[in-house]
């Protein structure tokens, strides 16, 4: 790399004719500017682009160099400006969701590969990388003390937004199945704030809801479970290519990460007669967790009036305001919480929001 | 120099260092190094970093140094910037960190 | 004389062009704090330039820092680390009238106190970048007995006089022209622009005539292959070098004599010919610069 000629440029936020030029640079390189993007690194010779990244909340992403120009430095010198913004951001866990022939550059630069999953052609394929080489299993372990024998046979992961009676339904199946054979069934709440109903609420419903289930220890997913920021086809709720390869990321890094840390042999999921995305994750989960001797376990949701229960119907009732059809759905914890003046906020930003989370 | 809050400065690019530096509950100095020139002069890349922080007044920090053969100008450089971004306002002592 | 054909740009965040710059036979070194540095990273700039003037050794080179603009919040710390660290000069931005050499005068001055630096050790060079500054240059070019050079901006310059750069320059002629007589009447040195296309060698070295013949000492660059070029442009023919030594030795003959009169080939030779065959001779490398 000619260090008299590259210059680096931090757009900080892409405009409407930058997301062009730079969608334009990723389009011959397979890839999207994605929609969250919120600032971005140009590293130009004088004449042309030849390298870029982006930053999206603490994911790094839509990382490009030239073919041409690889192996020059210039990837590193994009990556390497984006971590420092994200950083002036006070964002210093950070993840990268990139090609997995990338992997070299962002190991040089002290990320740690966490999971990686092949495309359907040669160089697709997804790798997810951080920056801390101890926060996974700092997260594991603090989830592994607080089960008996540190393991947990049988997982399930939820986002709970609401916790309903079709989720404590799921629950309870799964336990009994966990039970019999003498052994725990971990629950991990989806983390993060992106649903109509907090974090913190709807792992707090969760306890709630299942505190009377012995074989129960409900946990949060942090970063890694479902790993949101690199995910976001999963709160989307949108049909997409990009969806099925982060879906099949997304199981690759259950089935060799965090199922062995904790000793997960089965993954129960309720079927999903609705949402497309996640009718998907499950597809790609059905596919990748035998891979690594994990089953499966798919049951059928319970039914209410003919209709599947399912958190989205809540929120479409709350939504219309037919309080007396949400609290049918759900337990009494959650109906309690729904009644409280704490829920009041929540309840009032679902009435009045379009967003079908 | 007070160090007030976690901060870093510098790339893992070839011939930098990137340098982070955070409050120390422990009190004292943690100085974590790095990068493929530690094995051999890891002693003088330390020698380095401890006279500069006594340079800028830090006697509580953990500091984590992942060098890419970095010379002594730019971990120095690295640090007291890192430092600087660290701190809970003061100036900086130029003639004493050269 | 100092020779200053070539100043070499280096952008401040860079570590290991910092400390290689030299190399590559410029008449000066330029780190720059400024535009080539993004604002998240000015702090971290100014502590490598620091450390870079401070440690490395850069053979006799001359090193100019180009600072950030009082008016910003970095120019005043700009200052006090490269006046600590031992620069040379001190390169103001967007020069627009004499008070703003004044203000960064007494800021370096200031700070030569401060750090135990001789008074009057720092240089300064001004680069003018706007109509403002250009009509102001005569004010600008005698406003401090620190200034050693001045120097044109052209992009932002084009920008304020709302043109853009041409090959032949038209739209910068009068500028220039003020520029270089800015210089003389004051006594200091006159530096061209900056030429951005790299590889664009016939541009260059077009431009690069154009100044010299204008009367400029040198050009700004931004990669090490224009510093050849220059040079070879400032380069006097072997006959204006012969012409030139014969001129410096009449000149030492008639001061031998204790003449007041030089005389070569049956003519007088005035005080400004002299002048003019020992730049000669310093261009061609035959007198300390």
């Amino acid at each position: 790399m000619d260090e008299f000629r590259i210059h680096t440029r931090i757009i900080d936020p892409p405009g409407a004719n930058e997301r062009a030029m730079l969608a334009a640079f990723l389009a011959p390189l397979g890839l999207d500017l994605e929609d969250d993007v919120e600032v971005s690194a140009v590293v130009d010779d004088g004449l042309v682009p030849i390298a870029t990244a982006s930053l999206a909340g603490d994911v790094i992403k839509c990382v490009g160099v030239l073919p041409e120009r690889e192996g020059e430095g210039a990837a590193a010198r994009a990556v390497s400006a984006i971590i420092a913004e994200a950083e002036a951001r006070g964002r210093r866990h950070l993840f990268v969701y990139t090609r997995p022939r990338n992997r070299s550059i962002f190991e040089s630069l002290g990320f740690v590969m966490l999971a990686s999953t092949a495309g359907a052609r040669p160089d697709e394929g997804v790798m997810l990388l951080q920056n801390d080489a101890h926060a996974f299993d700092r997260w594991a372990e603090a989830i592994a003390s607080r089960l008996p024998g540190a393991r947990a046979a049988g997982a399930v992961v939820v986002n709970c937004n609401p916790f309903t009676l079709g989720h404590r339904y799921l629950i309870e199946r799964s336990a009994a199945d966990c039970a019999g054979n003498g052994s725990t069934l971990l629950v991990l709440v989806v983390a993060g704030d992106r649903s109509s109903f907090p974090g913190a609420v709807r792992e707090q419903l969760v306890r709630a809801g299942t505190a009377d289930i012995g074989n129960v220890v409900v946990a949060s997913g942090g970063a890694y479970c479902v790993s949101g920021a690199t995910f976001p086809a999963y709160y989307l709720k949108e049909k997409s290519q990009a969806a099925d390869l982060q879906a099949a990321l997304d199981a690759e890094l259950f089935a060799s990460r965090i199922a062995p840390a904790l000793g997960i042999r089965r993954r129960f999921v309720g079927t999903e007669p609705y949402c497309q995305v996640t009718a998907g994750y499950n597809r790609a989960m059905a596919e990748v967790l035998p891979r690594h001797g994990i089953e499966l376990v798919q049951i059928p949701r319970v039914e209410s009036g003919g209709a599947a229960i399912s958190a989205s119907a809540v929120r479409a009732a709350l939504h219309d305001g037919d309080m007396a059809r949400a609290l049918a759905l759900v337990p009494p914890t959650t109906a309690a919480w729904l009644r409280s003046a704490e829920a009041a906020p929540v309840l009032q930003k679902i009435r009045t929001g379009s967003g079908r989370h | 120099m007070n160090i007030a809050h976690e901060a870093s400065s510098g790339t893992q690019e070839s011939g930098d260092a990137r340098v982070m530096v955070r409050p120390n509950a422990d009190k004292g100095l943690s100085v974590e190094l790095l990068g493929p020139s530690t094995a051999r002069y890891g002693d003088d890349i330390r020698a380095v970093v401890m006279a500069t922080l006594k340079s800028l007044g830090v006697s509580d920090a953990v500091v984590v140094i992942e060098e890419k053969g970095a010379l002594d100008a730019t971990i120095r450089a690295r640090l007291s910037a890192a430092c600087g971004r660290a701190a809970d306002g003061g100036s900086m002592p130029w003639e004493a960190i050269r | 004389m100092k020779l200053r054909r070539s100043m070499l740009y280096v952008p401040g965040n860079a570590p290991a062009m910092l400390r290689d710059a030299h190399i590559y036979g410029p008449d000066s070194v330029m780190f720059d704090l400024e535009d080539s540095v993004s604002p998240r990273e000015k702090d971290a700039a100014r502590h490598l330039v620091f450390q870079a003037l401070s440690h490395y050794d850069y053979a006799g080179v001359e090193r100019i820092v180009r600072i950030n603009g009082l008016e910003t919040a970095f120019g005043l710390e700009d200052i006090a680390a490269v006046v600590c660290g031992g620069v040379d000069a001190v390169r103001l931005p967007k020069t627009d009238g004499p008070e703003d050499i004044i203000a960064v005068e007494q800021a370096v001055a200031a700070a030569e106190r401060r750090f135990g630096r001789p008074a009057g050790s720092v240089k300064l060079v001004a680069a003018i970048e706007s109509a403002r500054g250009i009509l102001a240059v005569r004010e600008i070019a005698t406003a401090s007995p620190r200034l050693i050079a001045i120097a044109i901006g052209a992009e932002d310059f084009v920008t304020d006089m709302h043109t853009s750069r041409s090959p032949d320059g038209i739209e910068l002629l009068a500028a220039r022209s003020m520029l270089v007589m800015a210089a003389r009447a004051a006594g200091i040195m006159a530096i061209d622009t900056v030429f951005t296309a790299v590889d664009d060698e016939e541009g260059f070295q077009r431009e690069a005539r154009l100044a010299k013949q204008l009367g400029f000492d040198g050009k700004s660059v931004i990669h090490p292959s224009q510093i050849a070029m220059v040079h070879a442009i400032y380069a006097p023919t072997p006959e204006e070098v012969a012409k030139a030594r014969r001129v410096v030795a009449a000149a030492a003959d008639a001061e031998a004599k204790g003449s007041g009169v030089i005389a070569l080939d049956g003519k007088m030779i005035d005080k400004p010919i002299v002048e003019r065959a020992m730049r000669v001779l310093a261009l061609a490398g035959e007198v300390d610069a």
